[in-house]
């Protein structure tokens, strides 16, 4: 019992005496007794030490001893037989052509150490402090490219994954270290990848919020895209489980909760993750999680468009084995269908490896574990982990259940039952485990996004015995002229980069307008949103949005001020999708405005919406729209921002999270449709 | 239930033997005070306790491989303070055979007065450093456990309370607290392997 109170009892032998104290009161008085004396541990803890004065220095003095040993580690460069280093002379060219160190300094090196061998200049900069490792071997090679990455030197490699590597870097000019992920030179690299990681790069530094890693800047380098980020000191959750077992199920639950909030934040901004597990959640020194690879992992693990055959979630896009872990059922069969619900069952997947130590599923091969996800039931958490309650336990299987509707439906449910976990008390739960839950494809909205499932994913996953006859919306032709949208060349034009750019293509959002899912096609795709007033809104204007939009075969709801009918100034009805108070504005979308009787529109917050959301908003007929966004016509003359005019046919601008146009005529329509919805649409 | 895995039952001097990062790192949090206080109490300058500091380390991570731990509790401290007196002389000695020194006469005086500046502790010396570096590991550990569980170790230890008072007061049960007690003592004696004994015999 001593050693119990004293904390040197062992895990095991402590478990017996638990059990012995629930029904032993006289240990129990006996521990209490015991546990107030002091030891010495406890007597060091009571001494009281004065406060330091100076912590800063302190903590300043630490952090770089810290450094200290994986400086002391650093190797003595030798001339291995595989590669043959440079002469002095040419390791000296490439060290000056690196941008690291300039010419002079360069020469009053080479004056004072007087190296006569490349690998000696390597090792005497080395100890000098004034190359790293990681430079000192890629100059011996003779590469002295991406040494310096915009205004960075690249110090050394901390980690790579799929499709990209992460290093140390600092900054030239204020020194400031930062941690630079680069675009595995590897990779693909046609010039969709890039923009598409450009874009991507995008999207995280318009994401801001404590529990997500900040982005600094963002560049390319020999026009491979790189993104400048915040360095972090501390460990990301799968290192920190491997190193100390699972967590206290309060920390677990935490964590989670701070993962779970970034994502709430992330989602509102109509950015899913989907890569999240413990790799991807950081521990920082102050106990603070930060989310990583936010909107890069869309990238990572992306089904590339059905024009590329051959790539796959788990090949070629690089998504690492790892990852096939915390994947949602829905998000295995086709990475498209992924939903905010799929970061929920990741996040699930993730809590229990916090708690168990390892992942939900174990199975020899990749396709066993993917299989599992879909298949096996769910493991039970109280039987894995002594002392998990109830409520975890629940709050666990709701978030991992296979079919994601009956899954918590958003990550703001999910951060109440979280934080009522953490204050003791029960989630109001309405909801009970489905028996044997069976995931069926046909729960994932649109089957039709499966056409293009590769061999690989076919043969993992048994293609489900029927599936829904949803008319192809966008005929199958037009499928492979999906393209990633041009818009964003011009674009990038216009707004800093590090702003935030409307993303077109491929945000998931399977979840978004149930009603309309199965006839809009690609649930996930570029989408119109034509909005009329409900009586007399320009008939000539809507059909010339509409017949633009069916040439291009882009879907397209028609919403309203009312639900119903609409009324145009001809007396046609047309059928109204959706109020305009139901809509939620998506980055992907396009919501073009038809003039006519707009003053009815003016008292909806539509436009401001649609910016905050990140949609491009375009405007019919100049009389009708003008007022709706004469405000940000405002905005930009003061601050002197400039219309970006080499838009042919209309002109496009910034603003909010999205873009505006001018309000062009029914003859610009096709034109600004093609710069709305970009190359996707282009013959 | 296993919440702390091998690691921890490895030592922290193993963990960074084997070049594990984080060990390293939990090392100098926790005797980065220790150094900064013997540099000080030879009244050093700031500038010049950077150097000495930097150095010490240096020198820790570089013999760290060589150094084998007595059985002794606070062998590594003490090992400790033998690099730190060592680069304190060093630094001194340097500073002697500047010709124009920076703070010449008044650096060369003390290193004279203090011919030994870190003569082996006294008792009362030793339990001050001791209570110094539990504190720095409370700090690392703190973050492990919850608010709650953190709150009734803390009343526990710091306080003397008991489990059924604290229990009341935070709401939780009495076993709660107990065990709080328990996983976060034997964290804490797990990062200060070096200077708590290996089994308490306080009570025994």
């Amino acid at each position: 019992m001593a050693r119990y109170v004293s904390g040197n009892l062992a895990e095991m032998e402590a478990d017996r005496l638990v059990r012995h104290l629930d029904s032993c009161n006289d240990c129990q008085r006996q521990i209490d007794d015991m546990s107030r004396r002091a030891d010495s541990l406890v007597a060091a803890i009571r001494r009281p030490v004065a406060p330091a004065r100076d912590s800063q220095e302190l903590a300043r003095l630490i952090a770089k001893a810290k450094g200290a040993r994986s400086e002391e580690n650093t190797p003595a460069l030798t001339s291995d037989n595989k590669v043959e280093p440079v002469a002095l002379d040419q390791f000296v060219a490439c060290l000056s052509k690196s941008g690291l160190s300039n010419a002079d300094e360069i020469a009053e090196c080479v004056r004072e150490l007087a190296p006569t061998s490349s690998i000696e200049f390597a090792n005497q900069l080395l100890a000098v402090g004034k190359l790293t490792l990681l430079q000192a071997r890629a100059l011996l090679r003779g590469r002295w490219r991406q040494l310096v990455l915009g205004n960075y030197a690249v110090l050394e490699m901390l980690g790579q994954g799929g499709m990209s590597r992460v290093y140390r870097a600092r900054h030239l000019q204020t020194k400031r270290e930062v941690c630079i992920k680069l675009l595995h030179p590897k990779g693909p690299r046609t010039s969709e990848h890039k923009e598409r990681f450009a874009r991507e790069v995008r999207t995280i530094a318009s994401l801001e919020h404590p529990n997500i890693v900040v982005a600094h800047d963002s560049g390319q380098s020999e026009s491979i895209p790189y993104l400048v980020m915040e360095l972090l000191d501390g460990s990301d959750l799968a290192k920190l489980v491997a190193a100390k077992g699972p967590l206290p199920p309060d920390s677990a639950i935490r964590y989670v909760l701070q993962a779970a909030k970034a994502l709430e934040y992330a989602h509102s901004r109509g950015v899913i993750h989907r890569d999240i597990k413990p790799h991807n959640l950081f521990l920082d020194d102050t106990g603070k999680i930060k989310v990583l690879d936010l909107g890069l992992a869309r990238f990572d693990s992306v089904l590339q468009p059905s024009n590329e055959p051959g790539f796959s979630t788990m090949t070629k896009t690089g998504m690492v084995v790892g990852t096939v872990d915390y994947i949602a059922p829905e998000q295995a069969v086709d990475a498209r269908d992924a939903d905010y619900r799929s970061d929920i069952y990741s996040l699930g997947c993730t809590l229990h490896y916090l708690l168990v130590g390892r992942t939900v599923f174990s199975g020899e091969t990749l396709m066993a574990r993917l299989v599992a996800h879909r298949e096996e039931p769910i493991p039970n958490l109280a039987a894995l982990r002594p002392g998990i309650s109830p409520e975890i336990k629940s709050v666990f299987e709701r978030m991992v259940a296979k079919c994601p509707t009956n899954r918590y439906q958003s990550m703001t449910e999910l951060v109440a039952d979280l934080e009522l976990l953490l204050a003791g008390d029960s989630p109001a739960f309405d909801w009970e485990p489905p028996v044997q839950e069976i995931y069926e494809l046909e729960a994932v909205a649109d089957a039709e996004t499966h056409a293009d499932l590769n061999a690989l994913t076919l043969a993992a996953i048994p293609a489900p015995a029927h599936r829904p006859a949803h008319r192809p919306v966008r005929p199958a032709s037009k499928r492979q002229e999906f393209r990633v949208p041009k818009p964003v060349l011009y674009w990038s034009c216009v707004g800093a980069g590090a702003l935030a750019c409307v993303v077109l293509l491929f945000v998931a959002v399977t979840s978004f307008f149930p009603e309309i899912a199965g006839t809009v096609g690609l649930s996930n795709s570029p989408r119109a949103v034509i909005v009329v007033a409900s009586d007399g809104f320009r008939v000539s204007h809507y059909q010339a949005v509409t017949k633009a939009l069916n040439d291009r075969a882009i879907p397209f709801v028609t919403a309203s001020t009312r639900s119903g009918d609409a009324k145009a100034d001809d007396g046609t009805r047309i059928k109204v999708d959706l109020t305009i108070d139901d809509y939620t504005p998506r980055s992907s979308d396009g919501v073009i405005v038809c003039g006519g009787s707009v003053h009815e529109l003016k008292n909806t917050d539509l436009v401001d919406r649609s910016l905050k959301g990140g949609a491009t908003v375009l405007g019919v007929g100049s009389e009708g729209f003008a007022p709706l966004y004469s405000q940000y016509h405002l905005a930009f003359k003061e601050s002197g921002v400039e219309w970006d005019k080499k838009l042919p046919g209309g002109e496009m601008i910034q603003a909010g999270n999205g873009y505006i146009t001018k309000a062009c005529d029914e003859g610009g329509v096709p034109t600004m449709v093609d710069h709305v919805f970009g190359e996707l649409v282009s013959k | 239930m296993s919440s702390q895995s091998d690691a921890t039952s490895l030592s922290l001097l193993q963990r960074a033997r084997s070049n594990d990062q984080d060990a390293w790192d939990q090392i100098v949090h926790l005797y980065g005070p220790l150094v900064q206080r013997w540099c000080k109490r030879v009244g050093m300058r700031e500038d010049d306790i950077a150097d000495v500091f930097q150095e010490s380390f240096h020198a820790v991570s570089n013999h760290l491989d060589g150094f084998k731990p007595a059985k002794a509790v606070g062998s590594f401290r003490s090992w400790l303070r033998t690099i730190v007196r060592t680069k304190i002389a060093d630094h001194f000695r340097k500073v002697n055979e500047q010709p124009v020194g920076r703070g010449g006469s008044t650096d060369q005086m003390r290193l004279a007065n203090v011919a030994d500046p870190l003569a082996d502790d006294c008792a009362e010396d030793e339990s001050e450093e001791n209570a110094l570096v539990v504190q720095r590991a409370m700090e690392l550990i703190e973050s492990e456990f919850s608010a709650k569980n953190w709150q009734a170790f803390k009343l526990v230890a710091l306080e003397g309370y008991s489990a059924v008072e604290i229990a009341q007061q935070l709401n939780v049960q009495p076993q709660a607290v107990r065990q709080a007690n328990y996983r976060i003592r034997r964290r804490l004696r797990a990062v200060l392997q070096d200077l708590m004994e290996p089994t308490d015999s306080d009570f025994e």
